[in-house]
């Protein structure tokens, strides 16, 4: 697999962050670009970074068995964390995930600028997101660095996005929109065309279980804006709460570079 | 109990990194200061900086259930990262970690300057050790800012605890220290009084349950030098390895700071691999050191030496013994007779993990003799939990 260097472009009030990618496998339809797309402010797109790219892609390539190049620019943190991700698909399903090399062109070892001060929250229609970000609200928060400042939603990860310029911010987005704003919480809402590399390789169980990369990867995508992501865990610590699963205590935070902290939120509630 | 703010001092060629410590509980004998020292060159101490005492002293204030107050700043992360570390304490032993509040008189929100490029891990000369410094050397590690620089030896963590200086904690650095430059690797000998704290608030089974705080705090108090920090890990990710353990996947990165990354490190393999992986370098063969016991030294090499009878020597013996390889060690001077280590009833006394990991190792060298009596090993070890549960 080869991950070509990111391009910004701006199209209708819409600007798009994308890369062209290309296989190695025969026979399997992909398109030939990934791209994520934010309406109206300036999502603060971070030029030439790849990091969003590779965590789409890594568990595709896994799945194909395919080594990757990436000819973009990919953090040192991320880069070390993906070995472990990798490790850890692999161990606990081997039989869908193999270990791949990656080529990085440019591997970024310190990042000058300052962390983003953006906290983010994936937001979903389940209960889990809801009640993590809740938790991250100011008012349940001790700790200033962690107060959620937006909220991301992704309605492609649950479907097909056809075209980064196609508009659909649905009744869930406005509603919410609204109501996040008298939070002076701003929403964002990531289009993107992940699920089309997903779907053709990965079973339905094989995308859960990488589910939290699919996650990551919009957050990184929007690397100008989000110092802090925070992913919804479905239990909390217990030995039990820990079996394998898709978003996990072990796994999750090997998904964030220097700049952008991947945290994995457990809940304490049933 | 409040942590005063840290202070650096230099006494008697060591540079000291100590802050106040006061108890709520008078009943506690505490030391009044908790310290870090090192010799030799600046260590880099980061003047102020609270992370390495909130770390070591959080899991004596949850085992007394004392809130704490800290006056020195913590990074924000930290701060974040030990209310999960917390959690999972608590989750994990609840009857001896009990939640408590922290105070922190400031938190850094951003750290203007760059992360410190050194990568470090703790080290004692056993196998865990000898595979993390392996796997973080250039040969193996391919990203860059990954790769070890330094190694760090504790005196005053487990059976390294020499504080008089009677000669142990000096003999295994020199020990160590020629054979990691080897590597290109700095050997750095720190003292801390940490244990003294831990001692005095709980029983030696909860030390091993929050083992890995006491090894980041250590790390912290070197926060101009480090900003990666690998603790080798006992095993992978496999769901059985996330057993609730002092040293663990889920728990261990939530000690990091903004600034340093504590990772935990060594996770991709079994004991036997790692075993495996390492046991054909020469370093390994003539230092390694896995006993149980306080470190001990052949009287005419001065070298490391292992009892060979205690149940981390046994593993390993028998592993060497499963591979073919326990001649080329030198650390194993008083071995029992053979057959001794092919006995069933006496391997019968290894956890059952050992067990399954020296069979699963016979297995992969199609040591048939070695399948059969460990199999037997471990049907009777699944006998004797049986009984002593009933």
């Amino acid at each position: 697999m080869r991950i070509e260097s990111p391009e910004i472009t701006h199209n209708d009030g819409r600007h798009v962050l994308s890369a062209g990618v290309g296989f190695d496998s025969k026979g399997v339809q992909m398109p030939e670009t990934l791209w994520f797309a934010v309406n109206d402010t300036d999502p603060r797109y971070v030029r030439g970074l790849a990091d969003a790219f590779l965590v789409s892609l890594v568990a595709v390539a896994m799945k194909l068995g395919e080594d990757i190049r990436v000819e973009g620019e990919v953090s040192s943190c991320l880069a070390h964390g993906l070995m472990n991700y990798q490790r850890i698909l692999s161990t606990w399903w081997p039989e869908s995930f193999n270990i791949v090399e990656i080529d990085y062109h440019s591997l970024l070892d310190r990042r000058e600028e300052q962390r983003p001060s953006g906290v983010a929250c994936a937001l979903s229609r389940g209960a889990n997101s809801l009640h993590a970000f809740t938790q991250w609200l100011s008012a349940n928060t001790s700790q200033k660095a962690y107060e959620i400042t937006h909220a991301m939603i992704s309605s492609d990860l649950e479907r097909v996005g056809d075209s980064p310029d196609e508009e659909c911010p649905g009744p869930l987005s406005r509603n919410l929109r609204s109501g996040l704003a008298e939070s002076g919480i701003e929403l964002l809402e990531v289009h993107t065309n992940l699920e089309r590399f997903r779907i053709p390789v990965m079973s339905e169980d094989d995308r859960l279980r990488a589910h939290s990369s699919a996650l990551a990867a919009c957050a990184h995508a929007l690397a100008g804006v989000f110092g802090r992501f925070c992913i919804s865990g479905h239990g909390g610590y217990t030995y039990e709460e820990l079996l394998p699963s898709g978003s996990h205590p072990a796994m999750d935070h090997h998904l964030g570079s220097d700049q952008l902290q991947v945290v994995h939120l457990p809940s304490f509630v049933t | 109990m409040r942590i005063g703010v840290p202070e650096i001092s230099h006494k008697n060629n060591l540079h000291v990194l100590s802050a106040r410590v006061e108890m709520a509980k008078k009943s506690i004998h505490f030391p009044r200061a908790m310290w870090y020292a090192v010799s030799g060159t600046d260590p880099k101490f980061v003047p102020g900086q609270s992370d390495a005492f909130v770390v070591s002293l959080v899991v004596a204030a949850m085992k007394l259930g004392e809130d704490i107050r800290v006056e020195g700043p913590v990074s924000s992360r930290l701060a974040h990262g030990i209310s999960q570390y917390q959690r999972i304490l608590n989750t994990w032993w609840p009857e001896s970690f009990r939640l408590v509040d922290i105070d922190y008189e400031t938190l850094n929100e951003r750290r203007d300057d760059t992360r410190p490029t050194g990568v470090a891990c703790t080290f004692s000369g056993g196998l865990d050790s000898f595979h993390a410094v392996s796997e973080l050397l250039p040969a193996t590690m391919p990203v860059p800012a990954y790769r070890i620089t330094h190694a760090l030896m504790i005196n005053g963590f487990d059976q390294l605890t020499d504080l008089q200086h009677r000669g142990m904690s000096q003999q295994m650095y020199r020990i160590y220290r020629d054979v990691l430059a080897k590597w290109d690797v700095e050997l750095l000998m720190m003292q801390t009084n940490q244990k003294q704290f831990r001692g005095a608030a709980m029983p030696r089974v909860d030390s091993v349950r929050s083992y890995s705080s006491a090894l980041a705090a250590c790390a912290h108090s070197l926060g101009g030098l480090f900003g990666r920090f690998d603790i080798a890990g006992h095993g992978g990710y496999a769901y059985f390895n996330l057993t609730p353990y002092g040293s663990n996947p889920v728990s261990d990165h939530h000690l990091s700071s903004d600034h340093l990354q504590v990772i935990y490190a060594g996770s991709s393999g079994t004991r036997s691999e790692k075993l495996e992986a390492v046991a054909d370098s020469p370093e390994v063969q003539n230092n390694l050191r896995v006993c149980l016991h306080p470190p001990s030294f052949d009287r005419q090499t001065g070298g490391v030496t292992n009892c060979c009878e205690c149940d981390k020597c046994v593993r390993t013996v028998v592993g060497l013994m499963i591979i073919g390889k326990l001649d080329r060690f030198s650390t194993f001077p008083a071995l029992r007779p053979a057959e001794q280590y092919r006995r069933p009833e006496i391997l019968a006394a290894m956890y059952p993990t050992a067990l399954g990991d020296l069979k699963v190792l016979a297995q992969r060298h199609e040591r048939k003799d070695w399948v059969q009596i460990l199999e037997q090993a471990i049907k009777l070890n699944e006998a004797n939990n049986k009984n002593s549960r009933h």
